[in-house]
């Protein structure tokens, strides 16, 4: 114990100076309270996020000043922003979603699927992405996380909405082939076959499961 | 529980646990602490064993919190619980993945067993209620023979899992004849924690806003009390510990209630060391949570409290704490009757029922509610929250010493102060953002002054450890193998 003269109190940790006005203290005894661990972790001031965005920036900025100086195309510049866009969010979520598959294949499979559309529209519209890149996309995601699922079915819990959302993208497919957007056929029709097929089973099979996700996802 | 139970096992949040879910981060936490002193050092795995038999009798606290479209949810946690030495600072952020995606952390230091609960899962009641369950099994441990768990009263945990995780706020808000309690001396807010956020945000409902006894506009914001903040995710704690007999004598003698006479006492101190010179024309207003459970017979261990203010205008006046004492009890009378309460929790629950609410997705959701917590942040100067008389069978008396209740901070409340008390013991505990510490020191030095012994406690580095160069390395080696675990919201 110490002893403050000055706010007349005692202190039951080994201090120098009183947490109350700051001025030198007495000793008491040699009996002391350790309540708190003396260096505690704190939350980092320089997250991952900053150093990202700033690189980011940087980049960016990069790029657009020199294209505007150089004969650069402006689409070259907009892909390079989509592609820094792309890469720094897929860092951030690696990292924040470590413990979780589902969600880094479902977040993998959406912005790889923008990014390629993004790409592919800036030159000249070949429609490659939509032919062949999204349905592979829906296909590979999907395969994935059902594989996952057949070795722990208890992960449904975990994986079920990230499924439902990368079936859906195959269905997206489907629905290009039907609005004759895409141009080559057979992968989105597999696309679509393999997510309905997908879905089907999901909701016939594990139908107790599917549907009490349903239940907790989306209540209101 | 069995498998089937536990797998298909969900359930929704509270109403208040909606709000804090939607508006915590970092620089509001909504994390508060209990935390006890025992006889002798912790021993960490029989504390880890009491723990999985504690979680096994309320499992309601074995859950994690997942997100749905529209509105966070319950499911059964898997994973095994952690107990760890403490490393952080008290009531820092509940890290997900240091917790295997528990929201309480439970941990130990010396002779101390600290329980950090997030506000989404308990309030103080229900937190203070499982914390006694796991002395319980840790003692029975180290002193077989004696069926310490037993012991317990059994209302404390013996109700059905309905029971542990009813929605009260639903529940009571229906007109209904509760136990007149509304006298004024009732226990007040012994137990409830609730820091920060109103059950529902009252600017919901600008009717229910506290109508202030000097005719103050409604919804205007409060006095802040400035000062230097201290370092990112830091909190300074100072605790005194006074004779429980000591200060009931005194309040006795000024014939007021104890929570009247703190929350009077907290306002004097920020008049007489903040307010008075930064004047402005805006009232000192304290929260005060109400523990409900003493109103309406629930026995549920999610949060169920509510939020009375203290507003005082204090501008260009020169009040004595006589004064002050006198205005703090008539306001917390009058706001803590029954019929108030009820409508307040009322008009709280009409607001989850709203279906425009409901329909906005989570992501929105999080947006609104935020800008609504920041609102009702305005509203107060600071908190007051009082755990009241803490009771354990007299078998516990020899090994547990003391309990503190610790608040989290929110950023226009840099100063909140916890109270309990436990056989002779009353913990008074500050959190402080700010380095200044003239609130506490007036608050401590006014109650020496009364004629109590005060001993005081805080998070200051020992003397040993300030000016040493190795402990700075040390630091610097800790947090490099703090970085193997990543401080991040977890996942989901
Ligand atoms: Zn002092």
């Amino acid at each position: 114990m110490k002893f403050c003269p000055k706010c007349k109190v005692k202190i039951e940790n080994n201090l120098e100076i009183c947490p109350l006005c700051q001025r030198p203290v007495q000793p008491l005894d040699d009996v002391f309270v350790t309540e708190y661990p003396s260096h505690p972790s704190r939350r980092r001031l320089v997250t991952l996020m900053k150093v990202i965005g700033f690189l980011a920036v940087l980049l960016i900025t990069g790029t657009v000043l020199l294209s505007a100086f150089s004969n650069f195309q402006w689409v070259w510049s907009l892909v390079v922003i989509a592609a820094v866009v792309y890469l720094g969010v897929s860092i951030v979520l690696v990292v924040k979603s470590s413990k979780n598959i589902g969600l880094l294949v479902m977040i993998q499979a959406l912005s790889l699927s923008v990014l390629t559309f993004l790409i592919d529209h800036a030159f000249g519209y070949y429609r490659w992405s939509i032919n062949y890149v999204i349905p592979f996309l829906a296909i590979a995601g999907t395969l994935l996380i059902t594989l996952i699922l057949l070795f722990r079915p208890m992960a449904l819990r975990d994986f079920f909405i990230y499924l439902l959302v990368i079936a859906l993208l195959g269905g997206f497919s489907g629905i290009m082939l039907l609005c004759r957007w895409v141009t080559v056929a057979w992968p989105s029709v597999a696309a679509a076959l393999y997510c309905v097929a997908t879905l089907a089973g999901l909701f016939l099979f594990a139908d107790r499961r599917a549907r009490h996700e349903m239940k907790k996802r989306f209540h209101l | 529980m069995n498998q089937n139970y536990q797998e298909f096992y969900w359930n929704k949040l509270d109403n208040a646990a909606k709000m804090y879910s939607a508006v915590s981060r970092e620089q509001a936490t909504n994390v508060f602490r209990l935390s006890v002193q025992l006889s002798s050092p912790v021993e960490p795995d029989t504390l880890q064993t009491a723990l999985e038999q504690a979680l096994r009798d309320m499992p309601s606290f074995q859950v994690k919190l997942r997100k749905g479209l529209f509105w966070h949810y319950f499911e059964t946690n898997f994973a095994a619980p952690r107990v760890r030495q403490d490393y952080t600072y008290p009531c820092a952020k509940i890290d997900r993945n240091i917790t295997n995606g528990y929201l309480f952390r439970l941990t130990y230091f010396s002779c101390h067993v600290h329980l950090d609960m997030y506000h989404v899962l308990a309030d103080g009641s229900g937190a203070l209620q499982f914390l006694k369950l796991i002395l319980a099994y840790y003692l029975e441990q180290q002193h077989p023979g004696t069926p310490f768990a037993q012991l317990l009263p059994d209302g404390e945990w013996g109700f059905s899992r309905g029971g542990q995780e009813e929605n009260s706020f639903l529940h009571y808000r229906a007109p209904q004849t509760a136990p007149s309690s509304g006298d004024g001396t009732g226990p007040v807010g012994s137990g409830a924690l609730g820091a920060g956020a109103e059950a529902s945000a009252p600017a919901f409902v600008p009717k229910e806003q506290p109508k202030t006894a000097s005719a103050i506009p409604k919804g205007l914001q409060a006095y802040r009390i400035e000062g230097v903040k201290v370092l990112g995710g830091e909190l300074k704690m100072i605790t005194g510990v006074c004779s429980a007999k000591g200060l009931i004598g005194l309040v006795k003698a000024a014939k007021k209630p104890v929570t009247a006479y703190l929350t009077a006492l907290l306002i004097y101190s920020i008049y007489r060391q903040s307010f008075q010179y930064h004047q402005q024309n805006r009232p000192v207003s304290v929260c005060v949570p109400v523990n409900l459970r003493n109103f309406f017979p629930s026995s549920t261990l999610r949060n169920f409290f509510s939020n009375v203010s203290v507003t005082l205008d204090l501008f260009r006046k020169n009040p004595s704490f006589e004064e002050i004492l006198e205005q703090t009890t008539d306001q917390l009378a009058k706001k803590q009757e029954s019929t108030a309460l009820e409508a307040k929790m009322k008009g709280n629950a009409h607001v989850e029922q709203s279906m425009l609410i409901r329909i906005i997705p989570l992501f929105l959701k999080r947006m609104v509610l935020g800008l609504m917590y920041r609102k009702n942040d305005k509203l107060h100067t600071s908190s007051l929250s009082n755990l009241g008389r803490i009771v354990l069978p007299e078998e516990f008396a020899p090994y547990v010493l003391r309990f503190e209740a610790h608040l989290p901070v929110s950023p226009r409340q840099p100063v909140k102060l916890g109270v309990c008390s436990y056989g002779d013991n009353m913990a008074f505990t500050f959190s402080c953002a700010l380095e200044e510490t003239d609130i506490p020191q007036f608050f401590f030095r006014f109650l020496q002054q009364q004629g109590l012994e005060i001993t005081i406690g805080c998070n200051e580095p020992a003397a040993a450890d300030t000016s040493a160069e190795p402990a700075k390395k040390e630091r610097r080696k800790r947090r490099k193998g703090h970085e193997v675990l990543p401080q991040m919201q977890g996942e989901n």
